[in-house]
């Protein structure tokens, strides 16, 4: 006999055990700790950069847009599987038990996103409305996570609607409906909040009768939704150690990845260069990491204060990058083509240490010009110098060791 | 004439378990050996043993009289790999992996740019030149994989079960390259189940059983030794399962 409660039960244990399972590596890694002290070096920020804010910065209008994006932002996590299209499919009467315990859980789940958006904004809200009692904010988080409760349910019908535009549409009218209640309770304007409130009811009622008619559940599109949510995961994951089973995306990079591929001269020992190089480029994330990685580097160069913490950062980067780019170097060890090339394993070594090199030595000077733009001599010939010897001592220091 | 692939005794198998119990054949220069068996016969094993993949326990295997540990570069460039599965980089487009074999192999440069265009025009893969194997068809991935290794032309071909997949203007283009190679010295050792163009265009038949060599020969000469004349392929391999049951 088919029962659904088990059936959930038995996704969120697994789901569950999963997360867990790779949670535990997030939270031991030392790059966790870098993570931590990341966070904790941008709230000192956030402190000082709110106590020179000046009276007239619209933070009022900042929390109220932030919370209305929150109260639309509701990832749903079906716990479905690629099989279930087969084998479920004929339930799907029978599977409503199902799918509101998934509701369900997706609410709960996200409201670690309320929590963190309070936490963030309330100084911001205190800015705005010094005088006003703790306990409006509060409230007014409250109302946040009932319009977020509204709205997931509403998008949970919209899922029956395969059109697209159809579905843009209501979400921009639910948008503007919940970020106006937002924005009149704050305001105090109850009146209004309440007539607002109206309206955005009998959106809901309408949206319940419409969705209902005719059109059953999108199995296909919940399936690939909830793979790209678990694969950002392994994604997140993924920087902390090694996920075996991420599939990676391919881009296929038109531009750069020619060019770089014709910088490869045509030669046996240089075959290993050449797919480091296009692997790099196009599979999974590691040259979008480096870009980001580098970008996220150049911003905090810029807006942190103190110049020598400047430096840190600096080098914290190039660590990560050097660190997370590691992967690469393994990431062909089920391909038997690699062994049957009559070439020597040094010359696989050589390769990989000649584009790690070349992309540190990239975000090395770049990371110097930024210094030398701030106008940060003396530390931009420091930092060039520690860089380099940084990435020598890594790669000689723990490299080495990883990939023999 | 030495042998190009000289087997002797090979016994080898998985850490825990021998799959193959002392087998021994050749292949000659100009000659196409098929290697005939049921799924489970040990002929992957075989094959990977030769690529040298897997390591021997007894026994020896030599290309051009050297075996694997004595020169791995020269015993991996003397031999082109067709797996029965096609395995291919996600990352690299066709020509990519047209080049990327020709550099590992070192290929000249020059009889690189010669030699792939005219490989595209026989499988019909001019089109697909910059395309990624996710969009390729099962028949595709295989014939990159055989486009690879006539781009090498090497001294051995080992080819496992290539015609799966395959259309038929595929497989006609790929046993016609194959005679082209034999006939220019080339030694082929093809494993298939489809034993009616194995008749047809090897010119010897390896035929293995539950990890032993049961016979070798040309089509004659295991017509002559079953006394079954002009029987087929696939009736004397029928025949040889038979008289197996009854022992």
């Amino acid at each position: 006999m088919f029962s659904a409660q088990k059936l959930f039960k038995e996704r969120i244990g697994a789901h569950v055990k999963e997360l867990s399972r790779y949670g535990r590596y997030i939270f031991n890694g030392h790059l966790a700790i870098l993570l931590l002290f990341l966070i904790s070096a941008l709230a000192v920020f956030y402190q000082q950069w709110l106590a020179q804010l000046s009276p007239s910065f619209p933070s009022e209008w900042i929390v109220i847009g932030t919370f209305g994006v929150l109260t639309v932002y509701n990832p749903l996590q079906s716990l479905l599987k690629e099989a279930d299209i087969v084998f479920l499919i004929a339930a799907e009467e029978k599977m409503s038990t199902y799918f509101r315990n998934t509701i369900v859980y997706s609410f709960i789940i996200q409201l670690y996103v309320v929590i963190l958006a309070a936490a963030a904004l309330g100084p911001l809200y205190f800015h705005a409305f010094p005088h006003r009692n703790g306990w409006v904010y509060i409230g007014t988080v409250f109302l946040l996570i009932v319009c977020k409760g509204w709205n997931l349910l509403a998008k949970w019908w919209m899922y029956r609607v395969r059109d697209k535009s159809l579905r843009i549409l209501d979400m921009c009218i639910r948008l503007l409906l919940s970020t106006s209640v937002i924005m009149f309770f704050t305001q105090e304007q109850m009146v209004y909040a309440a007539i607002v409130t109206g309206i955005y009811i009998a959106l809901f009622i309408y949206i319940y009768r419409f969705t209902h008619k005719s059109y059953g559940i999108p199995w296909d599109e919940l399936i690939q939704q909830d793979r790209h949510r678990m694969n950002s995961f392994y994604r997140f994951a993924n920087l902390f150690t090694d996920v075996p089973h991420l599939k990676n995306k391919l881009k296929q990079r038109k531009w750069i990845a020619p060019i770089m591929r014709k910088r490869v001269p045509y030669g046996q020992e240089h075959s290993y260069s050449y797919v480091f190089r296009l692997s790099f480029l196009r599979s999974g994330d590691y040259a979008s990491m480096y870009i980001r990685l580098l970008i996220m580097g150049s911003i905090l160069l810029f807006l942190v204060p103190n110049m020598w913490l400047k430096g840190i950062f600096g080098l914290l980067f190039i660590y990560m990058s050097m660190f997370q780019l590691m992967p690469l170097y393994k990431h062909y060890r089920t391909m038997i083509w690699m062994e049957l090339y009559p070439i020597q394993q040094k010359d696989k070594q050589r390769a990989f240490y000649s584009l790690m090199y070349q992309v540190t030595w990239l975000q090395t000077i770049i990371y110097t010009l930024l210094f030398v733009v701030q106008k940060l001599f003396i530390i931009a010939g420091v930092f060039f110098v520690c860089g380099v010897a940084f990435m020598y001592i890594f790669s000689f220091a723990y490299m080495r060791k990883k990939i023999t | 004439m030495a042998s190009l692939l000289h087997i002797d005794h090979l016994v080898g198998g998985y850490t825990h378990k021998n799959v193959l119990h002392g087998i021994s054949f050749d292949v000659q220069p100009r000659e196409i050996v098929g290697l005939i068996g049921l799924n489970g016969a040990g002929k992957s094993t075989t094959i990977k043993h030769i690529i040298g993949l897997m390591q021997e326990k007894q026994g020896s295997i030599t290309v051009h009289g050297k075996t694997f540990s004595e020169d791995p570069t020269i015993y991996r460039e003397s031999m082109a790999y067709i797996p029965e599965v096609p395995i291919l980089y996600d990352e690299l487009t066709l020509y990519e992996h047209l080049e990327l074999t020709a550099m590992a192999y070192g290929l000249p440069e020059d009889l690189f740019k010669e030699r792939y265009p005219v490989l595209l025009k026989e499988f019909h893969m001019e089109k697909q030149l910059h395309w990624f194997p996710v969009h390729f068809s099962k028949g595709m991935r295989q014939k990159v994989m055989i486009m690879c290794a006539f781009l090498i032309q090497p001294d051995l071909y080992v080819v496992d079960e290539p015609f799966v997949g395959l259309d038929p203007l595929g497989i006609q283009s790929y046993l016609q390259l194959m005679n082209d190679m034999r006939d220019q010295g080339a030694g082929i050792l093809m494993s298939t189940h489809i034993l009616s163009t194995a008749e047809r265009y090897c010119d010897r038949f390896v035929i293995i059983h539950e990890g032993k060599i049961r016979t070798q020969g040309t089509l004659e000469e295991l017509r002559e030794s079953f006394e079954m004349k002009d029987a087929t392929l696939d009736e004397l391999y029928i025949q040889l399962t038979k008289e197996d049951s009854n022992v």
